[in-house]
């Protein structure tokens, strides 16, 4: 091994979401002197706006640091964030390919989560030298042994390279830095190799072109090399090659054991993906590195500009976003109720959440998103098999010989007095029950296998709900069951309102239909003629409500000299008009579409 | 003309659907109050008031002492109209003389309605009793330019009710009425029973307006403004027409609201703070806005606004500004008579439909 890659250490810090990697990780950076403390700003890897808000980290960053060990020599670490939310797992997988350890976190008090060990069994999986940071030491609820105990028990690893730590102090952090120093191994890996560099990540600038930031396994690149893309056969000249640390820093080349990036001037986005290998077109490796896979979206909505003529708009923002975002399909697709729109696939509820502020909000396009639905495998009467993504193109039942919908096996985790509270959600989840698994003798883990579309909304929030805060949730995608789903029917002011059709289960859809009367209307603004509500099966209604007529719409209040108050006022009903999506003679408000999802028992 | 508003942020107790600047106050309150208050007169340039309007809170809880006080700022003042709100169980003979004497020439009395049942609904402690003896005393003490408060569409009250609340307003011997539709305002203690399901929504509320309009014409009141009813022209109240009009008019006391011309402005109703120091919070209103709320509240009066005024004032052709009044024009919610643009019976119950239009 090269002495240079003696001194390299590639890690990720892998966590259940809020035990503390983000903070670590700038602290980390603060004690390398990366960048001076003044710089510093809390969560510095997160660098999108709207992650910084949410608290969340979407995109993955890779930084260099360099470390002064105590041994005396200096260390090059490769030190790559990652997100924790069950949305983003594939893209944890390809970081934790880059790596050779990981630094667990896990917060001193809250224990081994269901992020936990869904990220640690990754870790294991690729076979990286794991050290456990117990975090938030500081805390008065901190009980380290407990938790060291727990990875014994639970994890099955060896805790005699863990450390106590506190990210938001500094204590342990020190000591960290020796771990990785002490434990990580250096990258192995043959510089001279034909090249192997493994896309982890990616970012779309507008002059350079797609940006794939890259660990380089075997072999080097520099600038002026011709690059293949193994999985499009594409070919690029290098452009530039370089470190993030974190603002990039240019490089002559990077050889085995490096993490950084490299510029072609790749316009075609599709190129540039997560999980691929980059060779040399002169002198390829024979095989692809392992685990590339092409990412599959399991939630689709459908996605509609309010003002139909803003439907270009809206196929600019879907573009740009889907540049950083190799994981956003769309394609387009209408809807008699609204018209124009895209029908988009994401990877999870939080990933489509998201994609649709962005695009309300940086790119100013007020949005009706409907509500989010699954792929359903429809087998026809005439032998052949079609998927369905959206409710509305469901074909008539007479054409339906059966329809499967998509299961997942979710393993929750929670403090066992919930247990029966956990145990009756899923239930009326239509989830089936597959095993319970006693932790320790106050926490469980509850096996259940759910239909994904009964888990795709507020499962998360309900189970959050139910036992207070202290539940959380992993899922794997398992297959398709058959089950008896029927289309659920809306009609406004006698009219179909395709974009608000859903699938249910059949022995739910009277209930699902009333409940859903009962939300539009207290959703749905009076008129000034009377609206009927009625939900329908092929054609027959089962549920009918009413929404009165407006008979006087004028301020007659006592307000004084404030006049201002009306104003007020006034801007309020005008704002909440541009929000409306007209449908028929039938003004909708955004949230309408949204509301058919919501659990009926809350 | 100009008006001066004085707020008096004080009451007894604290009605359930009321979201005004008031709170019950702490011993001494009152009184330091008052010196802050005179402090703030005594700064304003120009005392030179057509109006004077003492509103609340409820201004008559004030002892006979505090009340002298108060009006003894206002002494030199000598307006046109002097209004001051009453409630009816703190008023007295006496306070009623000490009002004469101070040159009050017009009271505003909170009555809202006269079922016990709903006063009590509403929170409010007074009987009828209190109320007709501070109608009849008033009178002949020689206040006699009176005004009542009223409210319909309240929770659980029907047409029947609102048919015997006028009948007796038949019987008195009023010369203005403010009758408001209840709105029910967040953070009060009547919403927080309506949305603990406590009462539903008054669906009559439509009803009850036409009802109101049409039995208030009968009895000889001219319907000037949305919510506002007078015996005869000479006596619309004078005060309010200034916030109509966009004229302009001062305010002091905590929560108190004012209109220079070029600002709206108001005082923040922390009392604490206010006897500290009152801070003045100052919108400066964008030429677009005044345009807009002129035409608001010049449509609010039933009379309309004059276009020729409105050239004048605005140098604007009110349809070239605002082309989507004509649909309204069409559909007759709006009507042009003698260079007036007035809301007809039909568009003054979709009122807010049109003002939209100058938002």
């Amino acid at each position: 091994m090269k002495e240079r890659q003696k001194y390299l250490r590639n890690f990720s810090i892998i966590a259940h979401i809020d035990h503390g990697k983000s903070t670590l990780a700038d602290r980390i950076l603060e004690m390398t002197n990366t960048i001076s403390t003044r710089e510093m700003k809390s969560q510095l890897l997160d660098g999108m706006e709207l992650e910084r808000e949410r608290g969340i980290t979407i995109k993955l960053t890779a930084v260099e640091v360099l470390y002064d060990a105590d041994d005396g020599n200096q260390y090059t670490f490769h030190l790559i964030d990652t997100p924790g939310h069950v949305d983003f797992t594939y893209e944890v997988s390809r970081s934790l390919a880059a790596c050779e350890g990981v630094l667990l976190v896990i917060d001193a008090a809250q224990g081994i989560e269901a992020q936990t060990l869904a990220n640690v069994y990754l870790a294991m999986e690729h076979n990286l030298e794991i050290i456990p940071v117990i975090n938030k030491i500081d805390l008065p609820n901190a009980d380290p042994e407990k938790v060291l105990k727990e990875i014994e028990n639970i994890i099955g690893i060896s805790t005699d390279n863990a450390i106590l730590a506190s990210a938001k102090s500094g204590e342990g952090v020190k000591e960290i830095l020796e771990a990785i120093v002490k434990y990580i191994p250096a990258p192995s890996g043959d510089e001279k190799k034909p090249l192997e560099a493994l896309i982890f990540d990616s970012v779309f600038d507008l002059y350079r072109g797609a940006i794939p930031f890259i660990r380089i396994i075997n072999g080097q690149v520099k600038k002026g090399d011709i690059i293949e893309m193994m999985s499009t056969k594409s070919h690029y000249e290098v452009v530039e090659v370089g470190v993030h640390k974190p603002q990039e820093e240019k490089r002559n080349y990077l050889k085995a054991g490096d993490v950084g990036y490299l510029t072609a001037s790749i316009k075609v986005i599709k190129d540039v993906n997560v999980g691929d290998t980059i060779t040399l077109k002169d002198n390829p490796t024979k095989t692809a590195l392992p685990g590339y896979r092409k990412l599959n979206p399991v939630v689709f909505s459908g996605l509609y500009p309010i003002d139909n003529t803003k439907f270009n708009d809206l196929k600019d923002a879907l573009e740009k976003l889907a540049l950083n975002d190799s994981s956003l399909v769309y394609e387009t697709e209408s809807t008699t109720a609204l018209g124009f729109g895209f029908r988009a696939g994401f990877l999870g509820l939080l990933h489509m959440e998201i994609v649709q502020e962005r695009i309300e909000r940086e790119f100013n396009i007020p949005l009706i998103a409907t509500a989010p639905s699954v792929i359903y495998q429809v087998e026809l009467t005439n032998e052949k098999t079609i998927f369905i993504d959206n409710p509305s193109k469901l074909p008539k039942p007479q054409e339906i010989a059966k329809i499967l919908e998509p299961f997942i096996k979710t393993s929750i985790l929670c403090p066992s007095e919930y247990v029966g509270a956990v145990m009756e959600l899923a239930q009326r989840k239509r989830g089936q029950y597959l095993n319970i698994h006693y932790l320790e003798q106050t926490r469980v883990e509850l096996t259940y296998e759910l239909p994904l579309a009964e888990v795709i909304y507020d499962f998360f929030d309900a189970l959050k709900s139910v036992t207070r805060g202290y539940a959380s949730f992993d899922y794997v995608h398992s297959e398709y069951k058959e089950s008896k789903l029927v289309k659920l029917d809306i009609l406004l002011n006698g009219e179909l309102v395709d974009a608000l059709s859903t699938i249910v289960h059949r022995d739910f859809a009277y209930q699902r239909g009333r409940s859903l009367c009962l939300k539009l209307k207290d959703i749905i603004p009076r008129h000034l003629f009377e609206i009927p509500i009625q939900a329908a099966i092929s054609n027959k209604i089962i549920a009918r409500e009413t929404i009165k007529a407006l008979r006087k719409d004028v301020l007659a209040k006592c307000y004084g000299g404030d006049v201002s108050r009306k104003r007020k006022l006034l801007e309020k009903q005008k704002e909440g008009k541009k929000k409306m999506k007209a449908i028929g003679s039938v003004e909708i408000p955004q949230e309408a579409f949204m509301s058919i999802l919501k659990s009926d028992d809350n | 003309m100009r008006g001066l508003y004085v707020h008096i942020p004080f009451c007894k107790s604290i009605c359930s659907y009321c979201n005004f600047c008031k709170r019950v106050p702490r011993q001494g309150m009152i009184i330091n109050y008052l010196k802050v208050l005179e402090k703030q007169f005594n700064e304003l340039s120009n005392t030179n008031y057509d109006t004077i309007y003492i509103g609340g809170g409820t201004p008559s809880m004030l002892t006979l002492e505090e009340l002298t006080i108060l009006l003894n700022i206002f002494k030199n003042v000598n307006p046109l109209e002097y209004t001051i709100e009453v409630n009816p169980e703190s008023y007295t003979h006496q306070k009623g003389l000490l009002m004469k004497e101070m040159g009050v020439n017009r009271v505003s009395l909170g009555a809202q309605t006269f079922n016990e049942s709903h006063l009590k609904t509403l929170k409010r402690e007074h009987t009828n009793s209190d109320l007709f003896f501070a109608i009849n005393d008033l009178i002949k003490i020689g206040i006699t330019n009176l005004s009542l408060d009223l409210i319909f569409a309240l929770p659980n009250q029907t047409l029947k009710d609102v048919k015997n609340d006028l009948k007796i307003v038949s019987k008195l011997p009023l010369k203005h009425l403010s009758y408001y539709s209840l709105i029910l305002e967040e953070k009060t203690l009547l919403y927080k029973q309506y949305l603990n399901s406590e009462f539903e929504a008054n669906e009559l509320e439509a009803e009850m307006y036409l009802l109101i309009i049409q039995e208030l014409k009968k009895l000889g009141y001219l319907h000037y403004e949305v919510s506002n009813f007078a015996k005869a022209e000479k006596y619309q109240s004078l005060h309010n027409t200034l916030y109509w009009n966009l004229s302009l008019y001062d305010a002091i006391g905590a929560g108190a609201h004012g209109f220079d011309g070029e600002n709206r402005y108001y005082y923040s109703c922390n009392i604490e703070k206010y006897l500290q120091a009152p801070e003045k919070i100052v919108n400066q209103q964008k030429q677009e806005v005044l345009i807009g709320d002129y035409l608001i509240f010049s449509l609010r009066m039933l009379k309309g606004v004059n276009l020729n005024k409105v050239k004048e004032l605005f140098q604007i052709d009110i349809f070239e500004k605002y082309p989507e009044l004509t649909k309204f024009l069409d559909e007759d919610y709006l009507e042009i008579n003698n260079d007036y643009l007035k809301v007809t019976l039909k568009g003054l119950f979709f009122l807010n439909q049109i003002e939209l239009v100058f938002v």
